[in-house]
């Protein structure tokens, strides 16, 4: 069903909000995002991605403290639900499984400094 | 950089501020700000505002600009709920949807076609390879007489002062001046006032052909396409020729073949084909069907020529300036000019794209010409959207207003303004799409017809920009239709409009009033400017120009006809059909070449100069003209001493400012007699032009110009045979091909004549929209006003009191509309005939006609429906309640 599924995109922010638990919200995921993947990665894909997984159930959000770093506005924190946390171990654990599986020798070499 | 400084855009936070659902803009305004705080400190100032601007759109979203509740209506069940609806409103709406649809597809098709004629004409010359970087070299110099004399083509004496046949400025040129990598010299063989098409020979096969001059570099300058040869190579060589595609066929069958032959020119040399080009494409301004070599052609007598004048084409390196190249061009010639007493000299470049755009000068700089009608239709083709625009909106927000129940229905349901809105704008885009879809269709089937009207072709520049805007304008039409009837409904309080009470508001009449008086003063506009137009048209095509044009055919002086010119006309006058033969050095209804130095006369005062056209004629030709003389006599046979004798006409009297003029000796180059009489002023060009001094010799020896025959009225088809026997005896290595004078003179108007056939359909057309917006708006009303009219008609009214009292309304509209467009129009036409040197007067019963004529059709389409109502029997009206 459309409700199961999880995009890359959502994955990645689904893990940035977890490794940046409790403070998640929508910059510092854009930007703990652009460090990991050396990427552009623009706020408003975060943040409608956000607004994906929290229609999915696999976030939920309050408004948290105004600060003077956005004007005195305040920001959307998310937290991981039950079903987010669940997804995300399906996923890792599908993942685990194909690589336990996979033999070496079938992944061509890329790191040529290494031969 | 200062703190204060380091702010985003402030026009995207206004945007933003209106777009995104207050439900989110806190949060997204801090987001925003946040991370534009650390990019600044990141990547710098600049770069951080580009990347709001990027980060703003990227937050325009559905959810965040309509606050994530409405996705569903448009994405579900809802929607096609609504398409439904939709489909059932415009058929139960019969006539008026169709009026409403048929409105708006005779304006979107206006639009496009008017478009693509645009297009077309923004694609002449504007085709070549690297075209940003051709230019066109132009000419100014005030003369004299403190005339400014201009244009493309650079006249020999101003070039080459000596005469030779030189090409000085091109080849100077390429040499002399940096960041010009080829140049070209450019002049037709063919054209008036002296060229023809030449005739060219292989074996027994003889064609004309209409062809050009032109430097070895050209194929370098120009992207005509070579079949066979090679850019560099194929205007080179010693007699080499280029042709067409169509002159290839035409001679040897196929294009591979006919290259390297031999082919024999006006029966004088022989050339050698060294290249074949593709037909020049009609968008293309230079037409030629052959190419010579130009420094061959200085060498060779013989080579027609169709003026004194030539043009000069340069392509520029990369990157040049070309402001500073123009000044190292623009006084170039000076020196040398100087030397010969000329003054006041100075060449220009122009982009070589706009060159056929703006072909006319002002104060020697290329201003204004064919970019103004394309500015014109520019604004008729906005004029008649908009006009079909407003009838939509008319329409739709009338017909709407018949489901003001159902509206306040809905809202006592629960139903938001919104949902209203949705449900309005839906079948707006409906109606629109299924408008565009017959555009396409009608565009399809129509084109075929401008395109012969306009002479381009339309298909050539059809592309996606003009698929986009249609869909943009349909698109626009579509949500302003269903958003107008919307937002005039659901603010509306359902309570009152369930209970039956007036609905319509003070301001929303005058708005539909207002719409309707626009539309009219646009539509009586155009009629106005189209009847001008026409009408300036038909006078100049019409005026009485001082001669008589008529029944006269000319055939070009070539071969022998020079040699055997007498035994022609002797023949040629026993034969049927022919009334008179003469001859003339140039076409006269042409003329177009001026000269200053080599004229001198009696009286002449220290350094006066007159620009004169000359021509030599036979003895015969002011009767077969019927040029009227007004003082001293014409030429005459029985004066053997006429033919050293000159006539001049007033003009040239007025500028050489002498009185007394017969018996005053006057010079020509190195000719010299007396003036022996004073030819009453006629035009020796179009009507654009002026009259400008004439000056006639008789001279019956002259290897070129026009052999003219006139023929008794009604036998031009005998006298055609009689010319034809004629000719192909005495003149057999060339083709006859003759001209109708009058034919000739009526080509010189073809602008004239396309734009105002074209702004006659426009007019047409937008006045059919008018009135359909205006018949859409009477059937809503007597509608409306079912129930007051059934009254009226109960307590006895007569039909005709309905009607007047009907019509009346709608024509006080109209009234309103003709006080609006007469002055505007005034003011445009005025501005417009002053760029003729002969035009009409604008008197006030074309603008007394026009009126009348919108009152009338406006009248005539109310009144059907008045009269309609007017005859319902009121028992069954008033019945219901």
């Amino acid at each position: 069903m459309r409700q199961s599924d999880l995009g890359e995109f959502e994955e990645l922010v689904l893990l940035a909000i977890g490794v940046l638990h409790p403070d998640a919200y929508s910059v510092v995921i854009a930007e703990q995002l652009e460090l990991e993947t050396g990427k552009k990665i623009t706020t408003g894909a975060v943040h409608a991605s956000l607004q994906r997984l929290e229609k999915k159930g696999y976030v939920t959000s309050e408004m948290g403290e105004a600060s003077a770093k956005r004007g005195g506005r305040r920001k959307r924190l998310y937290t991981i639900t039950i079903a987010g946390s669940k997804i995300l171990h399906d996923v890792h654990e599908v993942r685990a499984n194909l690589w336990s599986k996979l033999s070496p020798e079938s992944l061509p070499n890329f790191n040529f400094q290494q031969l | 950089m200062s703190q204060r400084n380091q702010v985003p855009p402030k026009w995207i936070d206004k945007l933003l501020g209106i777009l995104i659902h207050t439900r989110y803009q806190e949060e997204i305004f801090g987001d925003l700000k946040e991370r534009f705080d650390l990019r600044v400190e990141k990547a710098g100032l600049g770069k951080a505002r580009w990347a709001y601007m990027k980060e703003a759109i990227s937050y325009m979203r559905p959810r965040n600009i309509f606050g994530g509740r409405y996705r569903s209506l448009l994405l579900s069940d809802v929607l096609f709920n609504n398409l439904k609806l939709s489909i059932r409103n415009i058929r139960r709406g019969g006539a008026f949807s169709t009026i409403n649809i048929f409105g708006l597809v005779l304006g979107l098709t206006t639009y496009t076609i008017i478009s693509l004629w645009i297009k077309a004409e923004r694609s002449v010359d504007n085709f070549h390879e690297n075209g940003d970087r051709i230019y066109t070299l132009y000419y100014s110099v005030t003369t004299p007489d403190n005339r400014k004399l201009a244009g493309y083509d650079i006249p020999f004496e101003f070039v080459s002062p000596e005469w030779d046949r030189e090409v000085v400025l091109a080849k100077e040129l390429v040499q002399t001046v940096p960041g010009i990598d080829h140049a070209v010299s450019y002049r037709t063989g063919y054209e008036l006032p002296w060229g023809y098409p030449c005739t060219f020979r292989y074996g027994d096969l003889k064609h004309k052909m209409s062809g050009s001059i032109a430097g070895p570099d050209f194929f370098n300058v120009f992207s005509y396409q070579l079949l066979h040869g090679d850019p560099e190579t194929a205007l080179k060589g010693r007699k080499s020729l280029s042709i067409s595609r169509k002159m290839a066929e035409l001679f040897y069958g196929t294009t591979e073949e006919a290259i390297g032959k031999t082919i024999r020119y006006e029966n004088l040399f022989d050339l050698e084909i060294t290249g074949v080009f593709e037909d020049v494409p009609s968008n293309s301004t230079l037409q030629f069907d052959y190419l010579i070599n130009w420094e061959i052609s200085q060498n060779e007598n013989g080579i027609v020529y169709s003026s004194n004048q030539w043009n000069t084409f340069i392509k520029l390196g990369e990157n040049v300036d070309v402001a500073s190249l123009e000044n190292q061009i623009r006084h170039r010639l000076d020196e040398r000019l100087v030397s010969v007493g000329i003054t006041g000299f100075e060449l220009g470049i122009l982009p070589y794209k706009d060159r056929y755009l703006y072909s006319e000068f002002e104060n020697g700089v290329p201003s204004t010409g064919r970019v103004e009608y394309l500015h014109i239709f520019r604004g008729i083709a906005i004029f008649i959207f908009l006009v079909a625009l407003v009838n939509f909106l008319n329409l739709s927000a009338a017909q709407s207003i018949k489901r003001a129940k159902e509206v306040g229905m809905r809202k006592i349901l629960g139903s938001s303004k919104t949902y209203v809105m949705i449900l309005f704008i839906t079948e707006g885009l409906m109606l629109a799409i299924f408008s565009a879809l017959i555009v396409l269709t009608m565009i399809n089937v129509l084109s075929p017809y401008f395109e012969q009207l306009s002479g381009r072709d339309f298909w050539a520049t059809w592309n996606l920009d003009i698929m986009a805007s249609l869909l943009w304008l349909t698109l626009v039409a579509g949500i302003l239709g269903g958003l107008y009837p919307a937002l005039l409904l659901s603010s509306w309080k359902p309570v009152k409009v369930l209970k039956g009470k007036p609905m319509t508001s003070r301001k929303s009449i005058l708005l539909t009033r207002g719409l309707v008086v626009a539309q009219f003063s646009v539509s009586i506009l155009l009629l106005i400017v189209t009847i001008v137009v026409s009408r300036q048209s038909e006078f100049l095509r019409n005026a009485p120009l001082g001669y008589d044009k008529e029944n006269i055919i000319y055939v070009d002086v070539e071969g022998t006809v020079n040699e055997e010119y007498h035994f022609i006309k002797q023949q040629l006058l026993s034969m049927p059909g022919i009334q008179m033969v003469d001859r003339s050095s140039e076409a006269p209804h042409a003329m177009d070449f001026e000269m200053m130095d080599p004229f001198k006369w009696q009286g002449q005062e220290e350094n006066q100069l007159v620009g004169f056209y000359p021509t030599s004629v036979g003895f015969d030709f002011m009767e077969m003209l019927d040029l009227q003389v007004v003082e001293g006599r014409a030429f005459s046979k029985a004066y053997p001493s006429d033919t050293s004798a000159f006539l001049i006409n007033e003009t040239a009297v007025k500028e050489m400012s002498i009185e007394d003029p017969v018996g005053k000796w006057i010079s020509a180059w190195d000719k010299r007699g007396k003036i022996i009489g004073v030819l009453k002023d006629y035009h020796i060009n179009s009507m654009h032009k002026p009259i400008r001094p004439l000056i006639i010799d008789v001279k019956e020896d002259i290897t070129f110009g026009k052999v003219m025959i006139k023929t008794y009225p009604g036998q031009t088809k005998k006298a055609l045979e009689s010319i034809e026997t004629v000719f192909s005896q005495i003149n057999p290595e060339f083709p006859l091909e003759y001209t109708f004078l009058d034919h000739e003179y009526e080509a010189l108007y073809n602008h004239e004549v396309l734009v105002s056939r074209l702004s006659n359909h426009f007019s047409v057309l937008a006045t059919i929209i008018s009135c359909l917006g205006l018949l859409g708006l009477a059937i809503f009303s007597a509608e409306k006003r079912t129930k007051e009219l059934g009254i009226r008609k109960a307590l006895g009214a007569s039909v005709r009191g309905i009607v007047a009292l009907f019509s009346g309304d709608f024509m006080k509209l109209v009234l309103a509309a003709i006080f609006i467009a007469i002055p505007i129009s005034i003011i445009a036409l005025r501005k417009w005939l002053e760029g003729f040197a002969y035009r009409i007067e604008l008197e006030w019963w074309l603008f007394a006609l026009c009126a009348l004529l919108a009152l009338l059709v406006a009248f005539l389409t109310i009144s059907l429906q008045a009269l309609k109502s007017a005859k319902v029997n009121p028992a069954q009206i008033l019945r219901s309640e």
